[in-house]
């Protein structure tokens, strides 16, 4: 019996699943075992956690050679329970999404509608119906003329739909309808016709509700808890003349609210939904009404909704310079007097001892030579006016070299008086060979114009300058800028029902770093796995060469030839390969592709035809060694 | 001769330790000062960029397999990040899972953190599946149907049709390239089980060391490119310089200066071995 129940299984199953690729009927049995095998597998991963802590213990128990490393074994195994069940310990131990978003402190503004700072907002209960949101933007320091939207969008019946990226919303899963035969598949059951409204079947749409012209049909009575919303929808189509769909929804005390439906074409449309909130217990009455033709009405819902808003707007979207501003041309730039010195410093105000040095290390062309103790510096360069009201930074980019004294290039910004109120600096090394530089800087307030200053530092030898860039960048938000964020809630009308409002600065350093999850199970991965994983692997390096060093040896012919090729292969799949002789590397993906293609390809072929030789073994009873105990 | 036989006999016998030093002062030397050797970038990398720029073209996810551990993490990590990256700054889509319990953490982690470098959103432009066993039954049942074996995500553990992105992929069909990066057996599952059942577009990222066993696979185009080792991922990061995706030589690029020296290291011991073995050998 142990041993004719495996084997029929490994019959029957292997049988079939062979089949099921030949025979097209056998094809659900197919899609059964995908679902089956990871429970398989589970199970399997079960017996093998077993016997692992089985093994170890009667080792450890019985203290038997190395009976030390198997309670290592157990305890590590612990712990990974522990960490495993209990992951989230001391932290979280996954990251979070958006994981640079500030905390959300929620406030409650006195029209009950709360927001929170930092660009995530909560709003609750509040009184009246929200169609929509605005999210408003000033910098903190100007008045409230300088309000701009930058984004609106519908407050739906199930949660708030924005742009992805810029706002996300949490509402959950949508409440079930309460109300019972919407779709009229009980006749018209509770509702209440008034005039002609018959219920017709079609095979496509199945039971809906035709109501001739002038005929209403309203809606069973329903019970509004307090505090909740209530949206109502359905599916409308006109059946002949021009008809005008009358929709109205009362909940308790509040104003009803009504829609009125007109339709082009004849195709099913949704009617806009309608929605109230309950600010008491109260009834929900709603209607239907028609005039100018007949109307059918089907899958009409009402559900409660929840009066809950979590707008968190990603104003301060990741960036960093360097991957979102990289395609600016030289058309951008307003240093326009002779960047290049292709032929004079003209336009630079240079000390003694600068020239016009001619390049020989990089393309032709020329560049400016400071000396040690020298500057260059540029004209000035009057600051753009920001049309946005909104400060620009300034992204200088250029090439220097160091030539025995260190190279320091400055954006000086200077008031209107021409007196200098800041300088930010680049350093380029003594030593140091043709490097391009960036630098942005965000300049005073009052800046009205620039220059560039370059320095040789040191004080000897000399400092090489060339090609540069200067350009405005906009940044949006501009880090270290603070600025005033105001979310409105909004009624149909465009009337303002709620605000709340918050000041932030975008903080350059915070914004686009990952945060690590912290948690116990993170930190467990982190720290110990992956070093020590690594370690072990990277310790193959050196092993490889010590036996490389020691065993390889040309001892015969085949020995020689499989050493000729690992050296061919070796040097020609690393780019010193290529850099030595080119046909090096054309010669190591020879090798790849032909001897060793085909090597490998006789090698898997057979493989390939033992297991298939195998696999019928096995189901045949023929192979049973893994039943375990001999033959 | 005399002496030049004595230094080679004791060459031959020194202590294993001097290999070791000669290994990591070969490896520190262009760590410390870069060389910025040329890369040449061979037609098999050039096909899974390809494959990735035309997932993002298409509008359609890339189905990314994590396959890896720490362990071959440096040569096979600097894949995922251009890989991750690429499809990021296309405004691209991608699915993640692993087959190794092991690689969950790696995908976690640098998912994220290129995913948060371009803004990109959970469920709208990528999706962590987590890790998922058995590699066979999850690959074919992505042919069918997704769901059948992944019903839910990993970081959300929410149905995959909750996430926008995933409503509507369904199998390979709605996927449009597979890319394992496997340190272990894994692209032969996918090419017996996506590619040959269900006829899965499929590339592949392999350590160098497995790049040899699965060349035949890539001359028989059951896999549309491939990366391989270090240098594979060099390539890949090239490519993505020469588009502007990368301003500065990524990790790989820099590591294939101490991978070229190494390697000449080990030819010299090689040969200075050979060397010593023929010129001290008693006949």
């Amino acid at each position: 019996m142990r041993r004719t129940v495996p084997l029929a299984i490994a019959l029957i199953a292997g049988t079939l699943l062979l089949a099921q690729y030949f025979v097209p009927a056998l094809y659900d049995l197919y899609e059964i075992s995908i679902t089956w095998l990871p429970v398989i597998a589970g199970v399997v991963a079960y017996l093998g956690i077993i016997s692992f802590v089985r093994h170890h213990w009667i080792k450890t128990k019985r203290k038997t050679p190395d009976w030390r490393f198997s309670l290592v074994s157990l305890i590590a195994f612990a712990v990974m329970v522990v960490a495993g069940f209990w992951g989230d310990l001391f932290g979280s131990s996954v990251p979070d999404v958006p994981p640079t978003w500030p905390e959300a402190a929620i406030v409650d503004t006195p029209d009950d509608a709360g927001g929170s700072v930092n660009l995530a907002w909560k709003v609750e209960g509040a009184a009246g119906d929200i169609a929509k949101f605005a999210i408003r933007r000033k910098p903190a320091d100007q008045g409230d003329d300088a309000y701009v939207t930058i984004q609106e969008f519908a407050a739906g019946a199930n949660g708030t739909i924005g742009k992805p990226h810029e706002n996300r919303t949490n509402r959950g899963e949508p409440y079930p309808s309460i109300l019972e035969n919407g779709d009229f598949s009980a006749e018209l059951g509770n509702w209440v016709p008034e005039g002609a409204v018959t219920v017709e079947k079609s095979e496509s749409m199945g039971s809906f509700a035709v109501l001739a012209d002038g005929a209403a049909l309203a809606g069973p009575t329903l019970s509004a808890e307090s505090g909740r919303r209530y949206s109502l929808t359905a599916i409308a189509r006109p059946l002949d003349g021009e008809p005008k769909l009358t929709v109205e929804l009362n909940v308790g005390a509040a104003e009803p609210a009504t829609a009125d439906v007109t339709f082009d074409g004849d195709d099913w449309i949704r009617i806009p939904e309608l929605g109230r909130y309950a600010d008491e217990s109260g009834e929900i009455r709603f209607r239907f009404a028609v005039t100018g033709g007949r109307v059918a009405i089907d899958d009409v819902e009402l559900r409660p909704v929840d009066m809950e808003y979590w707008l968190a707007y990603a104003d301060t979207a990741p960036f960093n310079y360097n991957e979102d501003f990289p395609r600016y041309g030289e058309g951008d730039s307003i240093l326009t007097v002779n960047p290049t010195f292709d032929v004079t410093l003209a336009g630079w105000s240079a000390d003694e001892g600068v020239e016009r040095f001619h390049r020989t290390d990089r393309e032709a062309g020329s560049c400016a030579k400071i000396p040690a103790g020298a500057a260059l510096l540029s004209a000035p360069m009057d600051r753009p006016d920001d049309p946005t009201g909104q400060r620009y930074h300034y992204r200088f980019r250029g090439w220097g070299r160091g030539g025995g004294s260190p190279l320091q290039v400055e954006i000086v910004s200077y008031d209107g008086e021409g007196g200098e109120i800041a300088a930010e600096a680049l350093d380029f090394d003594a030593e140091s060979g043709w490097e391009r530089k960036e630098l942005m800087v965000l300049p005073p307030e009052a800046t009205k114009s620039f220059r560039i200053r370059y320095r040789a530092t040191g004080s000897e030898g000399a400092a090489f300058a060339d090609d540069m860039l200067f350009m405005p960048v906009k940044v949006d938000p501009a880090p270290g800028v603070a600025y005033t964020y105001l979310v409105e809630a909004r009624d149909a009308a465009d009337a303002v029902l709620a605000t709340a409002s918050a000041t932030v600065t975008a903080d350059m350093e915070a914004i686009g770093s990952y945060q690590n999850p912290v948690g116990l199970f993170q930190w467990l991965f982190n720290y110990i796995l992956v070093p020590m994983e690594a370690t072990m692997f990277a310790l193959l390096a050196f092993y490889i060469a010590s036996a490389a060093f020691r065993a390889f040896r040309a001892r015969s012919l085949e020995a020689t030839l499989l050493l000729i090729a690992a050296i061919l292969v070796m040097i020609g799949r690393v780019p010193l390969g290529d850099a030595m002789w080119e046909p090096l590397g054309k010669i190591a993906d020879w090798i790849m592709t032909y001897p060793n293609g085909a090597a490998k390809r006789a090698i898997m072929i057979g493989v390939g035809l033992g297991m298939a030789a195998t696999s019928l073994k096995l189901m045949l009873g023929i192979e049973r060694a893994y039943l375990g105990r001999g033959q | 001769m005399n002496g030049f036989k004595q230094f080679l006999r004791r060459v031959a016998t020194m202590d294993r330790r001097f290999v070791y030093l000669g290994v990591a002062v070969f490896v520190v030397i262009p760590v410390l000062w870069p060389w910025g050797l040329p890369i040449r970038v061979t037609p098999e990398a050039r096909a899974v960029f390809d494959e990735v720029d035309e997932a993002t073209e298409a509008g359609k996810p890339v189905l990314l397999s994590f396959d890896f551990d720490p362990g071959t993490m440096a040569e096979l990590g600097p894949m995922a990040r251009g890989i991750l990256e690429h499809v990021f700054s296309n405004h691209g889509k991608v699915i993640v899972l692993t087959f190794m319990p092991t690689g969950a953490g790696l995908a976690e982690k640098m998912l994220f953190e290129v995913a948060n470098k371009y803004g990109a959103e959970y469920g709208k432009d990528f999706v962590y599946l987590g890790y998922k066993f058995p590699p066979a039954a999850v690959i074919l049942s992505i042919g069918e149907d997704i769901r059948l074996t992944i019903p839910r995500d990993a970081y959300r553990n929410v149905p995959l049709d909750q996430l926008d992105m995933m409503k509507n992929v369904k199998n390979y069909k709605d996927i449009q390239v597979v890319v394992d990066l496997a340190g272990n057996a894994m692209p032969e599952a996918w090419i017996t089980n996506a590619w040959a059942r269900y006829g899965a577009n499929f590339t592949m990222g392999v350590t160098a060391v497995q790049a040899p066993d699965y060349k035949p696979f890539l001359l028989a185009g059951q896999s549309k490119g491939m990366l391989g080792g270090m240098r594979g991922a060099a390539e890949y990061e090239k490519l993505l310089r020469d588009r502007g995706i990368y301003e500065r030589p990524g990790p790989a690029m820099l590591g294939m200066d101490p991978q070229s020296a190494v390697h000449v290291f080990i030819i010299l011991t090689i040969l200075l071995g050979n060397l010593a073995y023929f010129l001290t050998r008693k006949r």
